[in-house]
Parts: structure tokens; sequence; C-alpha cells
């Protein structure tokens, strides 16, 4: 049980750690992952009896955000290393994973993937004006910005959870601050990017451009009330279509 | 042309299982992976300009189009892996056949491209919920290997979980490819009419456009959003002058800002 062999061990959990969703079910969701990754260090510690006897308790359904997951798994390390029961493993388990799914989707799926698909469709917007080359430098800065940030809450919180044997993660004016920032730089480089593209869209036809603006702000306006009113996604793109074929087959346009 | 089908499927498969089961690093987001495969086209097949900015745009509408579609719990994702795929081998067949894209048929095209690959994505969708109630019984099944203590054997079931999912992604794509095929006559006939038609899909393009900004800038709006500095900034945007539908954009959502409707994002 020596510390180069503990440490050995605390690497394959890392790296299986990013399988975490493997044989995602709906019965156990992320249970099977979540034992692959954790099996190493039981089998670092115990007997194959007494493996056997924990593993069992373990048995019951676990789901939460997948980056999030290395929290856990840390604690879990921790706690095992520590011969805590079993139970109360389970226990903190359960109690964890709802509240740092929450947090990890909300910070994850929605502010920083939104912000990274905003920055890649400003890259491919600026590809419509001609900046050929620079496209994809930007496509690749901006995925090595969201796994930077995904590296330093994923890796970087296994290792500070198991290094201090608490939860790693402090809900901070600072992380709100990043969070929020992120969600506002979406809304303007969406804003940027829409309106590029749709300038060039408009280009390409022989209509006039002003004719289009007023025809973006009658989409806007019908589509808000449609979905407002009658509630279907499906709804407002019959809608749209209906619209442009009497536009067009009145002569309007 | 089977090549090239069996090059996209084993990218889609694999894609695939790094967009679920492996990693997650945002490889396989349509934005990222289709420009991606754009750039090696262009350098290795020389594919030409208006091709390529085809294939971006149609790379920007279907992220957008996905980009609410969040994979929480037991949610229903649309596969977008398969249908960025899809989108790919569709046009480079349909370029095969003698298509050519150009001013009067470049909308009618990617409304019905883009319409083909959503489909597949919402298709594909109920085959990965079979798959994922089928690794229920994995699951339960591989429970046996840990009462019995062979614990090599229960981390080898992981193994089925990579190969299922591969190969259920790398023959699907063969399998909408192979139907988008018998009916490419029909769709060729479908784009060839004029510029009457492809008016009318650009009218449904910007409608299309439209609804997706509203959904974005009703979706991402928070309730702390700081109104005034939000107004100095459009009055500042609006005097520089910088284009006029970025004033456009910038005034409408600064309305739908205003709208109280919806909770909004809570602080995280």
């Amino acid at each position: 049980m020596g510390k180069i062999g503990l440490n050995r061990v605390l690497r394959k959990v890392v790296r299986r750690m990013l399988s975490v969703q493997n044989l995602w079910s709906y019965k156990y969701m992320q249970l099977y992952g979540y034992l692959y990754a954790i099996i190493p260090v039981y089998r670092f510690l115990y007997g194959k009896e007494e493996m056997k006897q924990r593993l069992i308790k373990e048995w019951s359904y676990f789901n939460t955000q997948p980056y999030m997951s290395s929290y856990i798994l840390a604690l879990h390390s921790k706690m095992l290393l520590l011969n805590e029961d079993e139970a109360k493993i389970v226990s903190m388990r359960n109690s964890l994973m709802a509240p740092l799914a929450s947090i990890g989707d909300s910070f994850f799926w929605f502010n920083l993937r939104t912000f990274l698909i905003a920055f890649c469709t400003l890259s491919v917007a600026l590809l419509v004006e001609g900046f050929e080359g620079t496209v994809f430098v930007a496509l690749a800065i901006a995925l090595a910005f969201f796994n930077y940030v995904h590296f330093y809450y994923r890796m970087g919180g296994f290792k500070r959870t198991f290094r201090h044997g608490r939860l790693a993660f402090k809900f901070t004016k600072k992380f709100y601050f990043f969070e929020k920032t992120l969600n506002y730089s979406s809304y303007l480089l969406f804003v940027v990017s829409f309106s590029l593209v749709l300038s060039k869209v408009f280009e390409m036809t022989d209509v006039k451009t002003s004719i289009w603006f007023y025809i973006f702000i009658f989409f806007m306006i019908t589509d808000y009330l449609v979905i407002k009113y009658i509630k279907r996604e499906w709804a407002v793109f019959l809608f749209n279509l209906a619209v442009a074929v009497l536009l067009v087959t009145w002569g309007i346009i | 042309m089977i090549i090239t089908l069996t090059v996209f499927s084993l990218i889609s498969g694999l894609l695939a299982i790094e967009n679920l089961i492996w990693g997650q690093f945002m490889l396989s987001r349509p934005i990222i992976f289709i420009p991606l495969a754009v750039l090696i086209l262009t350098i290795f097949f020389d594919l030409p300009p208006e091709f390529r900015y085809f294939l971006l745009t149609g790379a920007v509408v279907l992220e957008l189009f996905y980009l609410f579609s969040l994979p929480i719990g037991s949610s229903y994702v649309p596969n977008q892996v398969l249908s960025g795929n899809f989108l790919i081998v569709a046009l480079l067949f349909l370029k095969k056949q003698g298509f050519e894209i150009n001013g009067n048929n470049w909308a009618t095209s990617l409304v019905l491209l883009l319409l083909l690959a959503i489909l597949v994505s919402f298709v594909s969708a109920y085959f990965d919920i079979l798959l994922r109630q089928f690794n229920s019984y994995l699951v339960e099944y591989s429970k046996r290997y840990i009462l019995s203590g062979e614990f090599k054997t229960f981390e080898s079931v992981a193994k089925w979980g990579f190969i299922l999912f591969f190969s259920l992604n790398f023959i699907q794509l063969y399998f909408y490819f192979f139907l988008m095929m018998l009916f490419s006559k029909q769709i060729l006939s479908f784009i060839e009419p004029g510029s009457e038609l492809n008016l009318i899909f650009v009218i449904f393009i910007v409608g299309f456009v439209a609804k997706i900004a509203l959904n974005i800038f009703r979706k991402l709006r928070r309730n702390d959003l700081p109104i005034y500095p939000a107004l100095l900034l459009i009055i500042l945007t609006l005097l520089s002058g910088i284009s006029p539908l970025w004033n456009l954009l910038t005034v409408l959502l600064f309305i739908v800002f205003l709208i109280k409707e919806g909770k909004g994002v809570r602080n995280g």
C-alpha cells in the first residue's frame, strides 16, 4: 500500500472516470460507469470477500453531470482510504449527486457550451465575410478554452477534493461572475453572428435589403405569438413556410 | 462513394462515443466536426467553395437547432453526430451525381438536406432509447459477476458498451444513406425548379433564423440582467451604425428581454 501504488490507482480512476456514462441505462443510469471507475481503489484496499460485500451495497442508481462525477469519485476514494463504513459512502454519493448535477448542468451545459457554440458560430460567420484562414484557428481556440475549463473542474476537481478530503467546489462570487460573463458574451456573440450571416444571405437575393428587415421583424413578432399561444415548435415552422409561400405566390416579393 | 461512406460511418461511430460515452470534449458538436471535415475535404479532395459554404451554413443551423437539447438525466436528445455526418455524405453523394449549387437552388437544397438530417437525428434517437433499455439488462446481468467475485469479468463488460454504441451509429449511417440513395432522383428533381421555389425557402430560412434567435435570447435571459447597462450598449450600438441589421436585432432582442415572461436562468 505504498504511495506510488496509490498514485497509480488514482490515475487509473481518473482515466476511467472519463467513461462514467458508459452503459447508461434507464434503470441504473451511470451506475456501471461509476463502479467501473472506482473498482481499482477497492481492489487496492480490500480482499475479494470484503470487496464483494462493499460493492453490492453500492448497487443503486447513480446519476450526475459527467464532469462533476469527479468530485464524488474523489470523495469516495478518500473515504475508502480512511476505511469509512460503506453505508456512509453511499449516503454521501446519493446526497451529492443531485446538487452537483444541478450546478454542472447549469454551468457546463447551459453557459459554457452555449458560449463555445456562440464563439464558433461567429467564427463561421466571419468565414462568410472572407476571413477564411482564421476560422479554424478560432475554432481551435474555442475548443481549447472549453476543455481548459472542463479539465480544471474535472481533473483538477478530483485532485483538490482528494487532497483536502472535502468537496473542493465553492460556489463563490468569482464563479458566479464567470458564469454571468459567459452568459452575456454568448448573447453578444449571437447578435453579431446573426447580423453577419443574415446580411450576407440578403445580399444574395434580388430583393431590397429594407424589405428583408420588415420580413424579419414580422417573423420575430409572429413566431413569438405562435410560441406563446399555440405552444408547438412545429407550428412555427409550418406557419413560416405558409407565409413564405403566400408572399411569393401573391407576388409581394 | 462506398469508401467515403465507410470513413464517415467510422467517424460517426467514434464521435458518437466521444459525445456520450467517453470524454465529452465537444469534438462531436456539428459546429466543430463539420468545419474540420470541410477543412480535410478542401485540402485533400479540393471541395468547391459553394459546397464549403453550404456545409458550414448547415453546421451552424444544425448546431443552433440542437442548442437547447441538453443531455440531462433521461431526456430525449436527437443524435446530432449522425445528422451532421449524414449531411456531409448526402451532399458528397449528390455532388457525385452531378448536382451543382447555384443562386437558384441553394436555399431549396439547404432546407431539404437539413430537414432530412434533422429527421435522421430524431429517428436515431429512438434507437438510442432502445440501446439504453438494453443496457439496463446488461448492467443487471453484470451484477452476477460482483456477487460471484469475478471483478475482472465485471470490468470487461465495459467494452460492450463501446462496441454496441459504436456499431449502432456505424450501421445507422449506412442505413440512412442507402435510404437516401433510393430517393435521390426525387430529391434532385425537387431541387431543380427555378428561383421562385428558392425564394420561398430563403424566406423560410429567415423565419427559421428568427425563431432560433427568439429561442436563444429568451432562454439566455437572466433574471438579474442589468437592464440599464444593456440599454446604454444598445444606444451606443445604434449611434455607431455598424450595420442596420445589427441595430435591428439589438433592439428586437432588448424587447424580448423586457417581456416579463418565464423565469429566465437563475444564479446557476
